[in-house]
């Protein structure tokens, strides 16, 4: 569940009385909820620029880059029936997904990287929805290759592009072009996309849909 | 056709339109399925081609499904998945942690090894060419073993007793289980290397490989590093003059030290050491974040040495 906390979006938790990385929690009609911080999460922010996330809460959902799972964790409180593999390749940031998993009944910590698949598929049933946060030159690669192996037809895809990552010589806005004509040559639809300032600098974020 | 698929919960064999021809259910706790998946995979996977199996490379099926097609619910998979998982993650977090400063303290003691050695073979040198000035050797572990061995003789040296000699031997002997100390730290580093560092032992040797982990201060640094900066670890104070005075900036720090390098004409040397900052800027980084051994790394590096010793002789 979801609902507004003055400007802020924020999720019913999980697990009430603990806040995960230092965001206010406050008693609502219906128990307790974690503020959403947009400056900390790009899900938030593509939220508070007017996206909609079609996440359900009884979804599979595969999060590629998922760090120490601070929107991880709001994916979390919203998926009551559901499951979310987190996959990181980096031990010092997944060392807090595992803690925060332990906690969280719906979470699976994956260490592995994300342009392996075949690490991992062992793991990750078919998933209705994918978010990628990977900050890498080739991803939208591995975005290609994990929606082939584990999207459902139908799927939806939530990706955050910082074109720093990808390009730093060229202009953010002909990155992004050349980005989101891949994503569609390789078979997505663009349902919405946002810029994501003032929250983050030169990032896009695009809500995907896969066939 | 059939495939092999790795689950949570077992190893199944699946033949086309998902019939299952086999399934071994994983016994024991989460954290033993975790541990034993690797090796048990193996296992089925030369089980397979005893059998003439045609198995695929990789398996892309879907897991829960296979494990739906015996019946299994959709949550036994999902519990089997996190609490599998959860344990895997631990176990990879474990590997990869805290290894590379093993590697560090080990290259310290390597050097302390060293430094104590020498200092006290030296006086073994002094102490004993009283007696016999003759005896002359580089290596101060070869001196040490050389005068261990000797047998007192005709010399222009003192003249000394069975005690004075006695004195001088038990002396010498104690270096002597500092070199064994250090050989066999340098046997850990080396298997700390394979473990943790493959690509760039691979590329380095372990001796110098952990002295680049070592200067970064951990396997992390170090696969963060530009290879410039890899390039002229080590000549700090070359790099320092350069950038203040103005000096041509130093061509390579300590991998001077591979044999690739120390041994090539001085004219090639800063291309090689180019090539090879380049190649232990991505081993290090293979190394750090999927730990997998990539021998292409290893073969262009010596295919880059061929090529310049090739253009040397034209
Ligand atoms: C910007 S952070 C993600 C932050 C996170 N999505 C959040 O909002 O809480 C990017 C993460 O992607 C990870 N990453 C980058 N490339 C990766 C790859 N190829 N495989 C797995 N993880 C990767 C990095 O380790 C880093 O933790």
């Amino acid at each position: 569940m979801m609902i507004k906390l003055g400007r802020n979006f924020a999720t019913k938790n999980l697990v009430p009385g603990k806040s995960v990385y230092g965001e206010s929690l406050a008693k609502r009609k219906g128990g307790e909820f974690r503020s959403w911080d947009p400056k900390r999460s790009k899900v938030a922010a593509a939220m508070m620029k007017g996206m909609k996330i079609p996440l359900k809460e009884n979804q599979m959902v595969l999060y590629l880059g998922v760090a120490t799972g601070t929107t991880a964790s709001h994916l979390s409180d919203l998926l009551t029936k559901g499951m979310l593999f987190g996959v990181d390749f980096a031990p010092r940031v997944l060392r807090e997904f595992i803690l925060l998993s332990e906690v969280r009944r719906n979470l699976v910590p994956i260490m592995a990287d994300a342009s392996k698949p075949q690490k991992y598929r062992w793991l990750v049933p078919n998933v209705d929805f994918m978010f990628q946060d990977v900050a890498q030159p080739n991803q939208a690669q591995i975005l290609v290759r994990n929606a082939k192996i584990f999207l459902n037809k139908g799927g939806h895809i939530f990706v955050a592009v910082k074109s720093r990552s990808i390009d730093v010589t060229k202009k953010p806005g002909d990155v992004f072009k050349v980005f989101k004509k891949e994503i569609k040559e390789a078979g997505f639809t663009i349902l919405d996309e946002k810029r994501l300032e003032p929250f983050e600098k030169d990032h896009l974020a695009l809500l995907l849909k896969w066939k | 056709m059939v495939q092999l698929v790795k689950t949570p919960l077992g190893f199944f064999v699946v033949a086309l339109k998902n019939q299952v021809v086999e399934f071994q259910e994983t016994m024991g706790n989460p954290k033993d399925v975790a541990t034993n998946l690797d090796f048990e995979y193996k296992k089925w996977e030369e089980a397979m081609r005893a059998k003439a199996y045609d198995s695929e490379e990789d398996c892309f099926l879907d897991p829960m499904k296979i494990t739906g097609l015996i019946g299994i619910p959709e949550e036994k998979f999902l519990q089997a998945s996190r609490e599998v998982g959860l344990a895997a993650a631990k176990i990879a977090i474990k590997e990869h942690i805290g290894k590379d400063y093993l590697v560090v303290q080990a290259v310290g003691a390597l050097d302390d090894l060293t430094k104590a050695i020498n200092l006290l073979a030296n006086r073994a040198m002094e102490w004993y060419g009283l007696h016999y000035p003759e005896f002359k050797e580089e290596d101060m572990e070869k001196y040490i073993s050389g005068l261990l061995k000797h047998k007192r003789g005709i010399s222009m040296g003192l003249e000394i007793d069975d005690r004075d000699l006695n004195s001088i031997r038990d002396y010498a002997e104690g270096i002597t289980l500092l070199i064994k100390r250090k050989k066999l730290i340098e046997t850990y580093i080396d298997k700390l290397m394979s473990e943790l560092s493959p690509n760039v032992k691979a590329l380095a040797g372990a001796n110098l490989g952990a002295r680049l982990i070592s200067r970064a201060g951990s396997l992390k640094r170090l696969a963060r590093l530009p290879a410039s900066t890899i390039q002229v670890f080590g000549a700090e104070k070359a790099l320092f003059k350069h950038l203040q005075k103005g000096v041509p900036p130093p061509k390579h720090g300590i991998i001077f030290q591979h044999n690739a390098i120390s041994t090539a004409p001085k004219h090639n040397r800063g291309k090689l050491a180019r090539t090879l900052a380049a190649k232990l800027a991505i081993a290090a980084k293979i190394d750090y974040y999927s730990g997998d051994f990539r021998q292409s790394l290893v073969d262009d590096w010596n295919a880059r040495i061929k090529e310049v010793k090739k253009n040397v002789k034209n």
